[in-house]
């Protein structure tokens, strides 16, 4: 009994002297804001995949590209550090990082803030480097879908409840998320010329606003620039959206019992956030796009155990991944209210 | 095995261990401070450096804010509106950006001028120009390129330029263009921040120089830019140009460029050399006090045991009268030491002293004894021999005779001195030769040879009477006339005796066993011989000897040495 109870020490302290030992491969995942709520779920889907998988570090740069390098630095200073995972702050600093992390050969997959295609250039960066993320343009024109899907088609539209002045062109507000971001320029480029080119609607743009992506701003904005000429607001995400409906909420209809996209007019936003959903359910947000966190997470995970292990890349079905080179689009998807 | 001495046991382990100690303090503090000094000085160079960075990411953050400014406003605006209203919005931001030199806009598909501030200069503009086409190019970044028009008088400066969609009408999407004066912020780091040789070099991420404070180039230098190239971003000491520098390198946000700060490090470099001369002279100073110390007080231990040594080390070379230091300094436990080494020396002088002078008294008795073992009958014989002289009427003989024994016991008995001057002992052998030539009739002659120069010695008593009186004893043929030659003489450090006689002689073999018995108390023969011998040996020791030269029907010679350094002295 003595001598079992013995060997089970000599055998646990041999054991804890290996693991002490032998060095653990350690994926750096680093993200630009930790309050970021679609970079926190995808922070989320991701850290569920590497459960089991490999050992992580969370590293958050709070908005500051500087911090971000620091701890780029330090990442890959520590011999443990196989893999890194980043969404930058500055996406122009990809190629600085690229450059950084080739000197220890660990690879990157940036996710989220793209970075250009030069930047992916090099040899070794095109060995080694991969980008996921959301395709902006996509989740754009399946924004003008949704309004579409709502209007029953541009031939519908001019004898429609939507086109208020019956003059059959659509007039379109934007809430715009930050000044000079990729997805506010392509989402807003692209509902519209989708809207317009593609469906062939008569479009007119009414007003525009930067809103930051945030619900409060854009709630504010809302008050500045609401009239009853507006037929359509497209919102770069939820958040802004939700926010438009903040200040509809507190207006007067003559028709309050009609479905909110009536009493004003249909809101798209995109991201599907919970409270997005949530609105959704409620009938005040008419759709939104599924930016989908699980998809993209899980396509980073694929990319990992290529580039760790060797894995063979899946092959996505196109309507959901679409890759081009080393940069893989997760597509994004329709979320309306089920009828 | 070597033994080691106290001093060396007592100072070799001590200074091991205190250099030991004094190095490992050395480079412990050395270690200590060029780390410490080294850390702080990196950190304050990384906070300079940081907040450099800070001031053009400000800097350029505001640029772009400007550039972001305009993209809204260039969406919200009205297509009629574009030219005379982004013109006055222009001339409206410059009033707050005095960095701003020119802002225009131009058509995106064809470069055509749109519209721009009161100075713009309102023409088409070249597709291919590197500021258009990198806007066009990559439509959601701002694009940072050199100016296509130098300005007079602005030394540095850059075109800021980025596409601007145009939400309602996508054939009016443009490129925005504006000429940034870059001199206001490059002067707020002048090079003597950075210290001798510091600099500060902006370039894109492909190593184009965009802006450096060197005076020597208008670009990244090969060593420069190998530098840069092998640590990207980061921070790292670097050796160029004679100068220790600290490279700091970054991206700046928002902007693809780069920037790399060398700060001249050169006095940390001097403030660890200096520090390290310091206590190196601190550790020199330190031994050489430490070892004078030691020695002291090594000498102060070691130099009355030394002293103790070296008096030990005359008593093993049987020096007993060794002079005892009455009082040695030093610790308690050598003057306890040298106290009963003292006491120990007393004692042994006590007892060698107390044995030497019974080794006298018993070889002053032996002596004695020896001497009277003269025969007495020879008295009576003598006297015997006077009676008969005067019966016979011979009274002239009978008084010679009587002079000569007179003589003869004078000389025996010296007033009881064993030691006499060399010329009595030659004088006493005379009187017995002429006594027992009287008594036997003039049947020998003999002859005395004393060599000049002999007087001042001394010798022990009644030596050659015996032997004379063994010769007529012993050695005279009755036959013939018998002779008998007495010589004295020196030979080298020696006196010789010789008595010569012409009698019978003996064989080896009797003088073997003669020879023999000098040294053997068993035998008894040729007891005067023997008495001799030992008589000499008692008091002149091994070197006086007694040689006997004998040859049969020849005669037989008698020699007896003795040391002249003994025959000097006199007293007993």
């Amino acid at each position: 009994m003595k001598n079992n109870l013995c060997k089970t020490l000599v055998l646990l302290s041999a054991l804890a002297l290996c693991a002490c030992q032998k060095p653990v491969s350690l994926a750096q995942i680093f993200i630009y804001d930790s309050t970021d709520t679609f970079i926190g779920s995808l922070k989320g889907n991701l850290l569920k995949n590497l459960d089991g998988y490999i050992a992580y570090n969370v590293n958050s740069a709070e908005r500051k590209q500087t911090t971000q390098n620091e701890q780029t630095i330090s990442a890959l200073e520590d011999s443990r550090t196989k893999i890194l995972v980043m969404n930058t702050v500055d996406r122009l600093s990809s190629s600085a990082l690229i450059e950084k992390a080739e000197k220890t050969d660990v690879p990157i997959i940036f996710f989220n803030r793209e970075p250009l295609p030069t930047d992916f250039a090099s040899d070794w960066a095109s060995k080694n480097c991969y980008y996921v993320g959301s395709d902006p343009s996509v989740e754009g024109k399946l924004q003008a879908r949704i309004a579409d899907q709502i209007f029953g088609g541009k031939d519908a539209f001019s004898s429609s409840i939507y086109d208020k002045n019956n003059d059959g062109w659509i007039q379109v507000a934007i809430l715009k998320g930050e000044q000079g971001h990729q997805d506010t320029e392509q989402r807003s480029r692209y509902c519209v010329s989708e809207l317009s080119k593609t469906l062939g609607y008569n479009v007119q743009i009414v007003s525009t606003a930067y809103c930051n992506w945030e619900r409060s701003v854009a709630r504010e904005m809302m008050k500045t620039f609401y009239n009853s000429s507006i037929e359509l607001l497209f919102a770069n995400n939820d958040d802004m959206a939700l926010g438009a409906i903040d200040y509809l909420q507190t207006l007067s209809t003559s028709t309050p019992s009609a479905p909110f996209s009536q009493q004003f007019f249909p809101i798209i936003g995109v991201d599907d956030t919970a409270a997005g959903q949530a609105a959704v359910e409620a009938g005040t947000l008419s759709g939104t796009v599924l930016n989908n966190a699980e998809r993209q997470a899980s396509v980073i995970f694929d990319l990992m155990k290529h580039v760790l292990d060797g894995k063979e890349i899946p092959h996505y079905d196109a309507s959901q991944v679409v890759p081009n080179g080393n940069f893989y689009h997760v597509l994004g998807e329709i979320i309306r209210k089920a009828s | 095995m070597k033994s080691v001495s106290t001093k060396k046991k007592l100072i070799i382990p001590t200074l091991f261990s205190f250099l030991v100690m004094v190095a490992t303090m050395i480079l412990s503090a050395f270690f200590l401070f060029s780390s410490s000094v080294t850390t702080i000085t990196n950190d304050q160079t990384l906070v300079a450096s940081q907040q450099v960075l800070t001031n053009y990411e400000s800097y350029f953050d505001s640029v772009i804010t400007v550039s972001n400014n305009v993209l809204g406003t260039y969406s919200n605006i009205k297509s009629s509106d574009i030219e005379s209203g982004m013109g006055s919005y222009f001339n409206t931001v410059e009033t707050f950006k005095p960095e701003i030199l020119r802002m225009s806009i131009y058509k995106a598909s064809t470069g055509a001028f749109l519209s721009g501030d009161t100075l713009s200069s309102k023409n088409n503009v070249d597709k291919n120009e590197t500021w258009f086409s990198n806007a066009t190019t990559n439509t959601l970044i701002n694009v940072f390129s050199p100016v296509s028009t130098a300005y007079p008088n602005v030394q540095y400066t850059f075109t800021l330029s980025k596409y601007l969609p145009y939400d309602k009408d996508s054939d009016l999407d443009a490129v925005l263009k504006i000429d940034y004066d870059f001199s206001k912020i490059v002067d707020t780091i002048s090079p003597a921040t950075l210290g001798e040789g510091g600099r500060f070099i902006i370039y894109t991420k492909d190593y184009q120089t965009i802006y450096t404070s060197n005076s020597k180039s208008s670009v990244l230098t090969t060593e420069e830019k190998a530098l840069v190239q092998k640590l990207v971003i980061g921070s790292t000491g670097v050796n160029f140009d004679g100068h220790r520098f600290y490279l700091y390198a970054a991206t700046i946000t928002n902007t693809s460029w780069r920037v790399a700060i060398f700060t001249n490090q050169d006095a940390l470099a001097l403030a660890i050399s200096r520090f390290t001369w310091i206590i190196g002279l601190v550790g020199l100073v330190l031994v050489v006090v430490f070892v004078s110390i030691l020695l002291l007080v090594a000498d102060s231990i070691t130099k009355p045991i030394k002293r103790l040594q070296n008096e030990m080390a005359e008593i093993e070379s049987l020096n007993y009268q060794t002079s005892l230091q009455p009082e040695i300094q030093g610790s308690a436990e050598v003057v306890e030491l040298n106290h009963s080494f003292n006491q120990m020396m007393g004692r042994i002088t006590e007892l060698t002293s107390a044995i030497v002078s019974e080794k006298e008294e018993q070889r002053k008795s032996e002596l004695k004894a020896l001497q009277n073992q003269i025969n007495p009958h020879f008295l009576y014989n003598t006297l015997d021999s006077i009676i008969a002289m005067i019966d016979k009427g011979e009274n002239a003989r009978a008084e010679d005779m009587i002079v000569a024994l007179s003589k003869f016991f004078r000389i025996s008995i010296s007033k009881g001195r064993n030691i006499i001057p060399l010329p009595n002992e030659i004088e006493h052998a005379r009187n017995y030769l002429l006594i027992q030539k009287m008594r036997f009739g003039d049947s020998f002659s003999f002859t005395i040879n004393v060599a000049p120069g002999l007087e001042k010695y001394y010798v022990v008593k009644l030596i050659l009477q015996p032997l004379v009186e063994n010769s007529i004893g012993h050695g005279l043929k009755e036959d013939e006339e018998g002779h008998i030659a007495i010589r004295a003489y020196e030979d080298g450090d020696f006196i010789k005796f010789e008595i010569q006689d012409n009698g019978f002689g003996m064989t080896p073999t009797k003088v073997d066993e003669l020879v023999k018995s000098f040294n053997d108390d068993t035998v008894y023969q040729g007891v005067g011989l023997k008495n001799v011998y030992q008589r000499i040996r008692i008091y002149y020791g091994d070197k006086a000897d007694v040689l006997i030269h004998s040859e049969e029907d020849v005669g037989t010679t008698i020699t007896i040495v003795i040391p002249k350094e003994g025959a000097l002295r006199h007293e007993e």
